[in-house]
C-alpha cells in the first residue's frame, strides 16, 4: 500500500491521539473517508460502515443476526467470516490474522495483519495506516487483547 | 463550568432558552446565532468522535445530542453539511423529525447513498 501525504497538522493530532505511534514504525495509506470504520476494514471491506447496534440496523451493516453486547458480536461476526481465536500475533504462513482492542471488555478496534508482519488499521472516519500491533493503544482503544486467524490462500 | 468546544452550557442554555422564546419548529429565515452554534457543535462533535468506530458512541456525544436538542430548525444545516461531507447524520434527522425514508436492506452501511436517499427524501418532504 502506498504512503499517503497528510498535513502536518493532521500527523501531529494523530500523535496526540496515538502517543506509540510517533515511536514506532508506521505509514498512512489513506485520506480521511466516512465510507467504513475498522471493523469493515478489518474484514477487508472499504466500502460499508460495520455496525452492530439494534436501533441502527437499518443504516449500518452487520453480516451475523446477533447485536446485542459489548463484544460478543464482533467475536462472532468474525466467527463468522471464518475466524478462530489463536494464541499470538505472529505472523503465519497460510493464515490471516486480525487482532481485537479493547476496554473494560467492550470491543473499541479492530485491525488487520498484512503479509509483511505489519498491522493496517482504519481510524474511525479518519485514516487507513500501517504499524506495529499495539501501537493504537491509547484511552479509547484500549488495549489488543484478543487474536484471530483464518486461513488464507 | 465544563466547556463542550467553544460553547459553554449556560450558553447552550441561553440558547435554549431562545428557541423555547420563539417557537421551536419555527422557519424564518437563517438565524447566524444558530448557524454559528451549530457549526461550533459540529466541530466539537468531528474533533471528539473521529477515530471512533461505534455509532453509539458516535450519536450519543454531547455535542451530537446538543445538535438534536436545537430541533427543526437545524434541518437545514444539517442537510448542508451532508451535501459537503457524507457522515453520520441520519439518526439525528430521524430524532428530530420523528420520519425516515424506506431504506433498502442492501444500503445498510452506505454512508454516501444513504446521505443521496435522506437528502432526496428531505427535498421531497420539504424538511
Amino acid at each position: 500500500m502506498p504512503e499517503v501525504t497528510i498535513s502536518d497538522q493532521q500527523r501531529e493530532e494523530f500523535y496526540r491521539l496515538f502517543p506509540k505511534l510517533r515511536v514506532t514504525e508506521h505509514k498512512f495509506t489513506s485520506i480521511e473517508d466516512t465510507s467504513y470504520n475498522c471493523v469493515a476494514w478489518a474484514a477487508g471491506d472499504n466500502v460499508t460502515w460495520w455496525d452492530p447496534d439494534p436501533r441502527y440496523q437499518k443504516y449500518y451493516y452487520w453480516p451475523i443476526e446477533l447485536r446485542i453486547g459489548p463484544l460478543e458480536p464482533y467475536l462472532q461476526a468474525f466467527y463468522h467470516l471464518g475466524y478462530e481465536v489463536c494464541e499470538n500475533d505472529f505472523l503465519k504462513e497460510g493464515f490471516e490474522k486480525i487482532a481485537i482492542y479493547t476496554k473494560e471488555q467492550a470491543f473499541k478496534h479492530a485491525t488487520r495483519q498484512l503479509s509483511s508482519g505489519m498491522w493496517t488499521s482504519k481510524c474511525g472516519e479518519t485514516f487507513d495506516l500501517i504499524h506495529v500491533i499495539d501501537a493504537l493503544t491509547n484511552d479509547d482503544y484500549g488495549i489488543v487483547t484478543i487474536i484471530m486467524k483464518r486461513p488464507c490462500n | 463550568m465544563r466547556k463542550y468546544g467553544s460553547i459553554s452550557r449556560r450558553e447552550r442554555q441561553a440558547f435554549r432558552r431562545k428557541l423555547v422564546k420563539r417557537g421551536n419548529h419555527s422557519h424564518v429565515g437563517i438565524d447566524p446565532s444558530l448557524q454559528t452554534t451549530f457549526l461550533a457543535l459540529v466541530e466539537e462533535w468531528h474533533t471528539a468522535v473521529k477515530i471512533k468506530s461505534s455509532i453509539a458512541e458516535i450519536t450519543g456525544h454531547p455535542a451530537y445530542r446538543a445538535i438534536i436538542e436545537m430541533g427543526q430548525p437545524v434541518i437545514p444545516f444539517i442537510l448542508k453539511e451532508m451535501e459537503q461531507r457524507p457522515d453520520h447524520w441520519f439518526i439525528a434527522l430521524e430524532e428530530i423529525t420523528g420520519k425516515h425514508p424506506d431504506i433498502s436492506p442492501e444500503d445498510a452501511g452506505n454512508i454516501k447513498k444513504l446521505t443521496k436517499v435522506w437528502l432526496e427524501y428531505a427535498r421531497s418532504h420539504d424538511l
